[in-house]
C-alpha cells in the first residue's frame, strides 16, 4: 500500500512536471530552445576541458622555468596538430 | 435661392443617356461576399510553433550525433597520391556514378542544367496543383504521349548502358501504365488516383537513392563493381 502510494505520487509529480515543460506548444518550444542551447554549449565545454588540453597547459607550466623557456613557449602551438607516421 | 442639382444619384444602366457617372460605393451598396463560415486556424502559434518544435528537436538530435560521433578522420592527403576510386561526398555520389554512363558534358553540364531549367519554367504551366489523377481527364491523349516517352527514354539510357537506372524507370513506367488502364472502382483505386507529379517525384527518388547507394557500397578501384562485405 505504502509502495503503490509512493508510485502514485511520483506518477503525479511526473506528470505536474511533463505539463509544466510541454504542457502546450509555447512551453514545449521554450523548454526545448533551453535544451538545445545547453546541447550547443556542450561542444565548447568539452573542447575546453579534453584530456590533450590538460596536457598542453602542464607542458606549458614545465617548460616555464627551463632556462630555454621562453623561446619553448614561442615556438609552442597551440590546438590539435594532425600528423602521419607510416611506419604505424 | 436653392441651388439645383447638375447630377441625379441612382442607378443608370444607359450608357448614351449619360456617358459618365459616378459610383458612390457605401455599406448599402458594396458588393456582397458569399461567405461560408470554417474553422479557422492561425499560422501563428498553431502551425509556426509547430515548425519551430519540430525544427529544434532536429537540430538537437543532428548536435548530440555531431558530439556523440567522430566523422571518419583519413591520413593527411598526398598530393603525390590519389586515392583509387576519388570518391565526391555521398550526396554527389549518385551524380558520380550517372558520370560514369554519360560523357562528361552530359552528366556533369546537360543534365543538371535540364533540372534547374525546368525548375524555373515548371511554375509557368499547369502543374495540376490539386492532385488530380493523371488518367481522370484526357486518358487517350496522355497514354499517345506517355508510351512514347516512357519507350524512348528507357531506349536512351540502354543505349549508355546506365542499368541501374532503367531498372526504376521501368518499374514506375510499369505501375503508371497499369494505373492507366484501371480504375477509380478497380482493385488499385489508389494507383488510379495518383497524379502525375506523384509518379516523377517517386522515380526522381528511386533514382536519387539507387545510384547513391551503388556510387557509396558497391564501387571500387577504378569504379569497378565491387561487394562492400567483401573488401
Amino acid at each position: 500500500m505504502v509502495l503503490r502510494a509512493a508510485v502514485e505520487k511520483l506518477m503525479q509529480m511526473l506528470k505536474r512536471i511533463r505539463r509544466w515543460l510541454f504542457g502546450d506548444a509555447l512551453r514545449a518550444f521554450g523548454t526545448l530552445s533551453v535544451v538545445l542551447a545547453a546541447s550547443l554549449a556542450i561542444a565548447p565545454t568539452t573542447e575546453l576541458f579534453n584530456q590533450w588540453h590538460a596536457y598542453q597547459r602542464g607542458y606549458l607550466r614545465l617548460v616555464r622555468f627551463r632556462a630555454d623557456g621562453n623561446s619553448l613557449q614561442r615556438r609552442f602551438q597551440p590546438g590539435l596538430q594532425q600528423i602521419w607516421i607510416p611506419e604505424l | 435661392m436653392s441651388d439645383e442639382k447638375k447630377y441625379i444619384a441612382g442607378i443608370e444602366s444607359d450608357q448614351r443617356k449619360t456617358p459618365v457617372r459616378v459610383a458612390f460605393v457605401t455599406r448599402r451598396t458594396s458588393p456582397h461576399v458569399k461567405a461560408v463560415d470554417e474553422p479557422v486556424m492561425m499560422t501563428h502559434p498553431a502551425a509556426f510553433l509547430r515548425f519551430a518544435i519540430a525544427t529544434e528537436i532536429l537540430l538537437i538530435v543532428f548536435v548530440w550525433m555531431a558530439l556523440l560521433v567522430n566523422a571518419p578522420l583519413e591520413q593527411i592527403a598526398n598530393p603525390q597520391v590519389t586515392p583509387n576510386p576519388a570518391k565526391a561526398p555521398w550526396y554527389f555520389l549518385g551524380l558520380q556514378e550517372l558520370l560514369h554512363y554519360f560523357p562528361p558534358v552530359v552528366a556533369g553540364v546537360l543534365i543538371p542544367t535540364l533540372v534547374i531549367i525546368a525548375l524555373f519554367i515548371i511554375p509557368y504551366f499547369n502543374v495540376n496543383i490539386e492532385g488530380k489523377p493523371m488518367w481522370q481527364e484526357n486518358r487517350t491523349r496522355r497514354l499517345r504521349i506517355f508510351w512514347p516517352v516512357f519507350i524512348s527514354f528507357t531506349m536512351f539510357l540502354l543505349v549508355f548502358d546506365v542499368y541501374p537506372a532503367v531498372v526504376p524507370t521501368v518499374l514506375i513506367g510499369t505501375l503508371m501504365a497499369l494505373a492507366a488502364y484501371s480504375s477509380p472502382d478497380s482493385k488499385r483505386p489508389w494507383l488510379w488516383r495518383k497524379p502525375l507529379s506523384f509518379w516523377i517525384m517517386t522515380w526522381f527518388l528511386l533514382e536519387f537513392v539507387l545510384l547513391t547507394v551503388i556510387g557509396t557500397f558497391f564501387r571500387g578501384p577504378g569504379w569497378s563493381y565491387v561487394l562492400p562485405w567483401r573488401s
